[in-house]
Parts: C-alpha cells; sequence; structure tokens
C-alpha cells in the first residue's frame, strides 16, 4: 500500500431526471452522486458505506461510465497513461476496462444465463480481441486462483451455487489483470456461510495481484474487516472520509455514529442499547435544506438547516462534513435513545 | 463480530446419510437435464402438440418430395372425366382379398340439366401399383425420376379426390400446391422474424427518437386493414412478371407486413432485458454493442422470437391462400392452395362437386396444426407452466 493514487474523483455528480406526464416533462432531479471526491491509494480498499438509495452503486457505475457521470472528472492513473473516465472516447474506454472491472452484487443476475461459464469470463478478454484459443486458456488459469475447477468451464450459471456464481464474476473481472476492482456489493446477495469465504478470497487476491478495490458495501463489520480506508455516504453526500481506525474509533459525523451503533453485536450477554435513528431517510428528490441530515441528526441545530456544511479535514486525512465536527463529543452516553424504550429485564 | 470466520464444515444434517464418497466427485455423477431435454420433454407431454408436429412433418415431407407421392403431374389431364368424383379405393373383389383398386367411370350425360354424372364400371378394373414407372419430373430441380409411390397401368385413372373442372387430378394437384402453400409462410416468417427481431432489439435498445420512429410506423402498419394492404401490395408487383418472381413477391410482401407485431414483442423484451445486471456486466466488460444486441439480448429473446414466428405462420398461410384465391397472388402455372380454392367459387360447387375443397380441407388442418405446435412450443418454454 502506498500513498499514490491510483483512482481520483473529483466532484461527480449525477442526477437523474424524474419524468412525468405523457411529454415527459421533466419535473425535477434524483440527485443521487452530489459533489463527491475522494481518491484511492494503489493497493488499499476504500470502502464506501452508506443505507440503501444513498448513491453508493451509482457511484460505482460511474467509476465504470455505465452511467453517464454529469460533473466532476474521474482520473485513472494507469501504468502508462492518465485517463479522465468521465470523458474517455470509446477507445480509451476499451484501455480504462483493462485497468479497471467490477463485481457486481447480485450474482444470479449479473451472469447471462444463457451462457456457458468459459465464455462468462473470458468476455473482458473477447472484447479486448483476444484470440478465443489464448481466452480459453487464460480462463483454465484463472479458475483454480477463485477457487474453480476446470469442470466449471463448460457449465451454465443456473447449475451453480450462489457463491460458486460469485467466484466466476471475480474470475470475470480478474481475468484482464486489473490493478483497480471496484466491488459493488459483493457478498450482500450471499447466504452468510458463503459470505467469509468470498471475503477471503478477495483478501488472499488482493494480496496475490497486488489489487487496489473500491469496496461498496453497508455491512459495516465486513467494511472494517477488509477495508484501510472508509467513505461514508448519506443522500448522495460524501459526510465522512476517514482510514478505518479513525471512522470506528473516533467518528465525527453523527450519522457515522448511528451507522457504527445499528451494527449488531454477536453476543448474548451483551445489551447495549444502541442508538436508532429516528425518521425515514429524506427523498433524493427534495433533500432537506442546509446538511441533509439535519432531519434525523439529535445534535441539529439552526445553522444546520440554514446553511449546508463543507467537507472539512480534520487533519490526518480525515475529513468530515459536519459544522460541530470539533465540539461534538460521540460517545455512548450522549447517543442514548431519546425516546422510551421497554427494557430487557421485563 | 466474525463475519470472517472459517465455516469450511459442510453442516450435515445429524439424520441425513452421508452420500457414498464416489458421489462425491462432481464433475462424473452430477446429472443436469439439459434445457434441450427438458423442452423436449415438455413437448411430448402435450398430446395436441404432437399430433401437430406429426401433421406438420407429413406436410413438410410431402412438399419436399410432391413429385414422388403425386401419381400425375399438375397439368395432366383426364380427357373423359371431368369434375369426376372421388374414386374410392377397393380391396375386396368378389368377396376375395385382392391388391387395391379402383373402378374407371361409365358417364351419363343428364339431358335436361347438361350435367355429366360419373358412376363406378364395374368392367374397368384399374389395380393400384406401388413404385410405379410415370412421367419423369426433376426432383428439386436437380434428380431426374420417374418413379411415383402409386400409380395405375397406361390407359386407367385413379383421383383419389376427384378431378377438376379441365379433368386434372385433385389428388395431384394439393399434394404439390404444399410446396407453394408451406414455403410461402416459412420464408415470409423467417424474413419477417430477421426484421422484427433485429429492429425490436434496436428499438428497445437505444430507445430515443428512433424508438418513438419506428413504434409509430409499426402502429400505422399494424392499423391498416390486412387484406387491402396486402392487395394494394400485391397489386404493385408487374402483372408480366414471371410465376416464379411473382411467388418471391407475394412472400416479401407478406414479411413487409407481418414483422411489425414481432417487433414490438422483442421491443417490450429487450426493455426489460437491457436493465438486467448481465448486460450491465457486458458493458462493463467493454463488449460492442453488437456483441450486447447479438449475443446477449437476442439469444435471451430467442424462446419468445420461437414462439411468436410459430404463431404468425397460420396467420400467413391463410394470407398467401387470400390473395391467391383473389387472383392477385400466386398465378399458373405455380399452384398453392389459394389458386386451387379458386375453382371452388360457386355454389354449384358446394352441392355437385364438394371434393374441390379439398386444399382447404388442407390449409384447416395445417392451420390447426401449426397452432397446436406454437402452443405446445409456448408451454414447454415458460419457465411457470406446469409439467404435465
Amino acid at each position: 500500500m502506498s500513498d499514490t493514487p491510483i483512482l481520483q474523483v473529483e466532484n461527480l455528480s449525477k442526477f437523474f431526471p424524474v419524468q412525468r406526464g405523457l411529454l415527459r416533462r421533466t419535473v425535477g432531479h434524483v440527485k443521487a452522486v452530489n459533489d463527491v471526491s475522494f481518491a484511492v491509494n494503489k493497493g488499499e480498499c476504500l470502502g464506501l458505506v452508506g443505507e440503501s438509495g444513498c448513491g453508493k452503486t451509482t457511484v460505482a457505475r460511474c467509476l465504470l461510465r455505465l452511467v453517464e457521470p454529469d460533473q466532476g472528472r474521474i482520473l485513472l492513473h494507469g501504468e502508462q497513461q492518465t485517463f479522465d473516465i468521465a470523458s474517455a472516447s470509446r477507445k480509451e474506454m476499451l484501455d480504462v476496462r483493462r485497468q479497471m472491472q467490477i463485481i457486481f452484487q447480485d450474482p444470479f443476475s449479473s451472469l447471462d444465463p444463457r451462457w456457458r461459464v468459459t465464455d462468462v469470463i473470458a468476455e473482458p478478454l473477447m472484447a479486448q480481441k483476444v484470440g478465443r484459443g489464448e481466452a480459453g486458456r487464460r480462463v483454465l488459469e484463472i479458475l483454480p486462483t477463485v477457487g474453480l475447477g476446470p469442470h466449471f468451464a463448460d457449465r451454465f450459471p443456473h447449475e451453480l451455487s450462489g457463491g460458486e456464481r460469485q467466484r466466476v464474476s471475480i474470475a470475470r473481472a480478474l481475468i484482464v489483470s486489473p490493478p483497480l476492482v471496484v466491488a459493488d456489493e459483493p457478498v450482500s446477495a450471499l447466504d452468510v456461510s458463503v459470505r467469509s469465504q468470498i471475503i477471503n478470497l478477495l483478501l488472499d487476491l488482493q494480496s496475490q495481484m497486488n489489487l487496489t478495490y473500491v469496496f461498496i458495501a453497508h455491512d459495516l463489520s465486513i467494511v472494517k474487516h477488509i477495508s484501510h480506508r472508509i467513505a461514508v455516504m448519506y443522500l448522495g453526500r460524501l459526510v465522512e472520509l476517514g482510514t478505518t481506525q479513525q471512522v470506528f474509533e473516533d467518528c465525527k459525523h453523527p450519522y457515522t455514529k448511528a451507522l457504527l451503533a445499528s451494527v449488531l453485536i454477536p453476543d448474548p450477554t451483551h445489551r447495549e442499547q444502541s442508538y436508532v435513528l429516528e425518521g425515514e431517510v429524506p427523498s433524493p428528490l427534495n433533500p432537506p435544506s442546509g446538511c441533509h441530515f439535519s432531519t434525523r441528526c439529535p445534535f441539529a441545530q439552526e445553522q444546520c438547516s440554514a446553511e449546508e456544511p463543507e467537507l472539512r479535514d480534520m487533519g490526518g486525512g480525515h475529513w468530515v462534513r459536519c459544522h460541530f465536527a470539533e465540539e461534538l463529543d460521540l460517545s455512548e452516553e450522549i447517543f442514548a435513545p431519546q425516546f422510551d424504550t421497554p427494557t430487557a429485564s421485563n | 463480530m466474525s463475519v470472517v470466520s472459517e465455516q469450511a464444515q459442510t453442516p450435515l444434517q445429524p439424520g441425513a446419510p452421508r452420500p457414498p464418497a464416489a458421489d462425491l466427485d462432481v464433475s462424473s455423477s452430477e446429472e443436469v437435464a439439459s434445457r434441450g431435454r427438458i423442452l423436449g420433454a415438455r413437448i411430448m407431454a402435450n398430446r395436441l402438440g404432437i399430433i401437430g408436429i406429426v401433421w406438420l412433418v407429413l406436410m413438410v415431407s410431402v412438399a419436399l418430395f410432391a413429385d414422388f407421392f403425386a401419381p400425375y403431374t399438375v397439368d395432366y389431364v383426364h380427357e373423359e372425366a371431368l369434375r369426376a368424383p372421388p374414386q374410392r379405393v377397393h380391396i375386396f373383389r368378389d368377396g376375395r382379398l385382392t391388391r387395391p383398386f379402383v373402378y374407371g367411370f361409365k358417364s351419363e350425360r343428364d339431358t335436361r340439366t347438361f350435367l355429366t354424372t360419373y358412376t363406378e364400371d364395374k368392367e374397368l378394373v384399374y389395380p393400384i401399383y406401388f413404385f410405379v414407372e410415370a412421367e419423369p419430373y426433376k426432383l428439386w430441380g436437380l434428380i431426374t425420376s420417374n418413379t411415383r409411390l402409386f400409380g395405375v397401368e397406361e390407359g386407367g385413372m385413379v383421383a383419389l379426390f376427384g378431378t377438376g373442372r379441365l379433368g386434372r387430378d385433385v389428388f395431384s394437384r394439393v399434394l404439390t400446391a404444399t410446396r407453394i402453400s408451406l414455403s410461402v409462410p416459412i420464408i415470409g416468417m423467417l424474413i419477417s422474424v430477421i426484421l422484427g427481431s433485429s429492429i425490436g432489439v434496436a428499438s428497445g435498445y437505444w430507445g430515443g427518437v428512433a424508438d418513438i420512429l419506428i413504434q409509430r410506423l409499426t402502429e400505422v402498419l399494424m392499423s391498416f386493414p390486412r387484406i387491402p394492404l396486402w392487395m394494394a401490395l400485391a397489386a404493385t408487383l408487374p402483372p408480366e412478371l414471371s410465376s416464379l418472381h411473382r411467388y418471391l413477391g407475394v412472400t416479401i410482401v407478406l414479411a413487409l407486413i407481418g414483422w411489425a407485431g414481432l417487433c414490438r414483442q422483442i421491443r417490450g423484451k429487450t426493455l426489460a432485458l437491457k436493465e438486467s445486471d448481465f448486460i450491465m456486466a457486458g458493458r462493463a466488460a467493454g463488449s460492442s454493442t453488437p456483441t450486447i444486441l447479438f449475443r446477449h439480448l437476442i439469444p435471451n429473446c430467442f424462446s419468445h422470437i420461437v414462439v411468436v414466428a410459430t404463431l404468425s405462420i397460420p396467420g400467413l398461410i391463410l394470407a398467401e391462400s387470400s390473395l391467391s384465391f383473389l387472383g392477385i397472388g400466386i398465378t399458373p402455372p405455380l399452384v398453392s392452395w389459394g389458386t386451387l380454392l379458386k375453382d371452388a367459387q360457386s355454389v354449384q360447387v358446394l352441392t355437385k362437386h364438394p371434393w374441390l375443397l379439398a386444399p382447404g380441407v388442407f390449409m384447416v388442418l395445417t392451420v390447426l396444426a401449426v397452432n397446436f405446435l406454437g402452443d405446445a412450443l409456448r408451454d414447454a418454454l415458460d419457465p411457470y407452466s406446469e409439467i404435465r
């Protein structure tokens, strides 16, 4: 792990127009990703967390140009040259796809049901105009790397289990040996029993092939295990970015704290009264004024709903988007629930 | 919190018998029924489907080997038997089993109505022989042969479905007409499937202005009344066109109208599929648009295309027959079921010469058979249908 960035995202925004009526008039925009900036260093794993609908997946898809970003730059520092993915030409994108690949969330829908495993894994190679024989040879090479036997090559996806399918999906991403892999919730669709195997596989592959990951998840315990740095998103905005230690032990944003508090601890004697966020996630079509989190934040003050905080550097690469990041003491006591909870004793 | 704890052990249920070690070799023992086998089994379970398939196989072989199955050529004239009724095949003579034979005709002319009536002449016996040498023909324009499936000796006649106005054998003509009446719909269907599925996939995948234009075009095409549109298009074929060119022309006319429905269905399917993850994965892999269209989208629409295409054939059979019946489709010397039915236009036919309707019967049976096959295919390809 080094400090040289392999990927720099600058002011990335993606607004989806909402169209209504016969004439398909645009009545508003869903601000799925709003002015998001971060960098990923070579060899590290950046965790991107947040609840459903916060724009994690849209970020991932923008990175791969699977949806067109509206604003911002996505700089990929390749071995020879630097690409701006947001404005790359079709030909440049083919080079980009040799350097960055994606693992999708749902292994059941991300494999074409009509394609054999060989063809699925070889698809990125075929796109790079690698010959059929060479592609087949490389597929057979990569199968054991992801823990599959050579007999899987001729199978169809419907003959495989969820974990096996996700291994195929990982093989497809790694077949072009990309230095950077975006993993879009790669284990959330899997059985709990298979999750650890896939996570360990990803970790092994990272050290073997010197990979860099952008790891998207909503399960914080997995992110904690695999990530070096963590970025937290809320309603299309980055609210906190720091090393895993900074985020888990010294988080500065109330939303991050709430996310951390929601992690269940598998200990029957543990009786922590965890903090539960009140209210619903506001509609990204019409986010609250000022700080987007102000409507649910237990510390919200007048200033919060009036002006939007900047993402500020708290030192040591720890960035927080909160007016009161310095003053707040986010210890367990303050996070006691503000409504009556039935006690476990009766 | 130990998400990453090793859980390599297989959770065997306490009571479950451990599989024998030999079965653990997944590569050799795992039985996975292929799609094709499941499909075949499901079609075979559908009785009407089998009936349809049997009839269609029969019709297609008749079409391929019409010259062999028909005892006479299309133009062979039985001068002595105009509008003669079908001859019955007998196998008993004087109470004894013999080789199949037919009787010749005794004709009488009604002096009042001038209609000729035919009765069996028990003196004239024409035994039916198989694999006889008769008029030579060229199979598929390549192989010269003169062997026909059955026939009677020179001087006799066999007309299983009777004869027409000019004394031509209806049976031979119906069999020969199968060629045109099946090939026009099948070729027309293929053209409209190629047009409809590629335009439909493109329209759904790209969307935007092209999609809107294509969809309005199909709506216009589909809202025209069919027969006048066919007639108008068929009328644009120049009359001096040779019979064969006219045949191709009619096929193309039918295909040009038939693609619209398929196009809309495939577009809908594409709209649903293009948001799916595997298309997204294909794009992330860097696959070109043609690869995504022709290797991802069309194969996944394929079962749908097959069913729609099959179910479009009956319409095309009827369309070709309608055009030919109206005299703007197939022209002589080629014969189709529609042109044969032209001879059966009058009420007199229905009352006095009902055997001239034989091509109509073939048409009805074939349309039914294709529908049965289409329904069987649809049920077999539908993952939610229960296997009977």
